[in-house]
């Protein structure tokens, strides 16, 4: 295990990959103290063709004390994550939420199911390729609305 | 259909095919109770499907989404400013705390200065809607357990007086846009500071009434007392944060711990309660109160006459430079985060809510099983949700 640490300010990032995972988030919780799975999404960098799911380890004793991990992986396929929801509880319905939105599944989760949205809903809406399908709700013509151009990102 | 068993998922109950989790065989004494969304116990659009054995909970499972709005998608196509009209949206019923929240990763990303005044101004507003927060939760919580009387006062009246601050402070009384990129967006009028401290005098001696009416009411308290327990080991497992897990005897609180803005310069203590029961979970909002009206009185008597109400930030075409900011702060009811990816555009890259009733409601499942199926409202009162932010 050979986690690249990363400064960017005031905080600590971490760089691992998906092996070191599991290890890396045991140690934090057990060795360091970092038992608060404070935070976890992803960011879908579609140029650089990876996604980086994105944790914040937090001490319940002193707060201040944070550490990000991130995780990089590819965007082809079907993203696989190992799930971390056997040590963080808090895990559960945030990895649940990631999936929903970007498509990242979560190995070992015990219920890995869409959680905002409804089953069957087409595509994951967070991933930058996402391409809306117009529904009954989009025509505003009809109330006398101008049509929606939404700006297309830089 | 076999003798004994009926196979009935949570779907089924639906009606449709939304709601995937598979719950086992029912045995004959088992049977599902449908709660929400539309319940006027789940303050919001929240439904909860209940497992009951005889009239104790075996399972729970919340299903959400009745009110997604999409907010973290939709800030991808709206610039920095103009995004912070939907963080009020989010948890509206503390809409000064979700403002500051956002502009203060934005203000991290470009490393902006806040001027003394604009940061005071945001401590005062922040506390008063915290503690509007807290008065609504202490009305709908006894409303909740049956008692109506106390909901007159503290949303009626008490909060109404918040309401009627904020709207001559900014205009608005329930969604502010109040805190901007750089500080925020409009002085405090003439004779608003003498009148603040006025409600603060006037909530200090209303906790007193409180305390009789609801607090310490014997019903309440056997309807609260050692109810829903929640353990300080569940509750960090949980991530669980704000007064929920104060109440479970963990005194962390990021104003203390973790300062930001002014909150270094203040006196106060941090409520804190031991058994993480519903009572508890109440009489550390009960508490907090008390503590936000320190802060307030501090805030409002080493209030800046002069100054700068907004720092120096570029009024059209703001362009946090490349990078990423998460900064936190403590909300009405949990760290309240915001992770921000710029890319240098006009717009933010990507933008994620770290929103603390949503991560409060995953303990739900939890808490609940093993209560009677009369207990289920106080336990979901009393973790204080506001269903605009666990959809977002």
């Amino acid at each position: 295990m050979d986690p690249k640490f990363v400064r960017a300010g005031d905080d600590l990032w971490l760089k691992t990959g998906i092996s070191d995972l599991h290890n890396l988030s045991e140690k934090l919780k057990n060795e360091l103290k970092f038992d608060l799975l404070n935070m976890l999404t992803a960011v879908d960098f579609i140029k650089e063709n990876k996604f980086e799911v994105v944790y914040q380890f937090v001490r319940s004793s002193a707060p201040a004390d944070a550490v990000f991990v991130k995780l990089e992986i590819p965007r082809e396929g079907e993203p696989n994550v190992p799930s971390l929801a056997g040590l963080f509880s808090s895990a559960d319905w945030q990895e649940r939420e990631t999936f929903d939105l970007f498509g990242i599944r979560f190995d070992g989760h015990p219920n890995p199911t869409r959680i905002l949205l409804w089953e069957g809903y087409p595509g994951w809406p967070l991933r930058k390729d996402y391409v809306h399908t117009p529904d009954r709700y989009d025509n505003g013509a009809e109330i006398g609305l101008p049509k929606a151009t939404p700006a297309a990102h830089p | 259909m076999p003798q004994g068993t009926v196979n009935l998922t949570a779907d089924k109950l639906a009606g449709g095919p939304s709601f995937e989790t598979k719950m086992e065989r029912l045995s004959e004494h088992e049977m599902l109770l449908n709660m929400g969304p539309q319940h006027p116990s789940t303050h919001g659009v929240l439904r909860v499907v209940l497992r009951l054995d005889g009239e104790v909970v075996t399972q729970a499972v919340p299903d959400l989404g009745y009110l997604h709005r999409g907010v973290e998608k939709l800030a991808e196509n709206r610039t920095y400013p103009q995004f912070i009209i939907l963080t009020d949206r989010d948890d509206y019923l503390c809409a000064m705390l979700n403002n500051w929240s956002y502009c203060m990763a934005v203000e991290k990303l470009m490393k902006v200065e806040i001027p003394e005044r604009a940061d005071t101004l945001r401590i005062i507003a922040g506390e008063l809607n915290r503690i509007a927060s807290h008065l609504l939760f202490i009305g709908t919580f006894g409303i909740d357990i049956g008692a109506f009387t106390p909901f007159l006062y503290a949303f009626g009246r008490e909060r109404e007086m918040i309401l009627d601050l904020f709207e001559q402070l900014c205009g608005a009384r329930i969604t502010y846009n109040y805190v901007r990129i750089g500080g925020v967006s409009n002085d405090v009028p003439e004779g608003w500071i003498e009148k603040a401290k006025k409600f603060v005098q006037h909530m200090k001696g209303c906790l007193k009434e409180y305390d009789n009416l609801l607090s310490y009411n014997p019903i309440f308290m056997d309807r609260t007392k050692g109810i829903g327990v929640l353990s300080k080991e569940k509750a960090i497992s949980y991530g669980i944060t704000g007064p929920n897990l104060r109440a479970s005897g963990v005194p962390l609180d990021l104003r203390k711990q973790a300062p930001y803005g002014l909150y270094s310069k203040f006196q106060f203590d941090v409520a804190v309660r031991q058994n993480g029961d519903c009572w508890d979970r109440y009489m550390v909002r009960r508490d907090e109160i008390e503590q936000s009206c320190r802060i307030l009185e501090q805030a409002l008597e080493t209030f800046p006459a002069a100054g700068e109400i907004l720092g120096k930030v570029p009024r059209a075409n703001l362009r946090p430079p490349a990078g990423e900011a998460y900064s936190q702060l403590e909300g009405a009811r949990g760290w309240l985060g915001v992770y921000l990816v710029s890319d240098g555009g006009l717009t933010p890259y990507r933008l994620h809510v770290r929103a603390p009733s949503f991560i409060n409601l995953a303990a739900l499942q939890e808490i609940l099983v093993g209560w009677k199926v009369a207990d289920v409202v106080a336990i979901l009162g009393s973790i204080d949700i506001v269903l605009g932010e666990v959809d977002r």
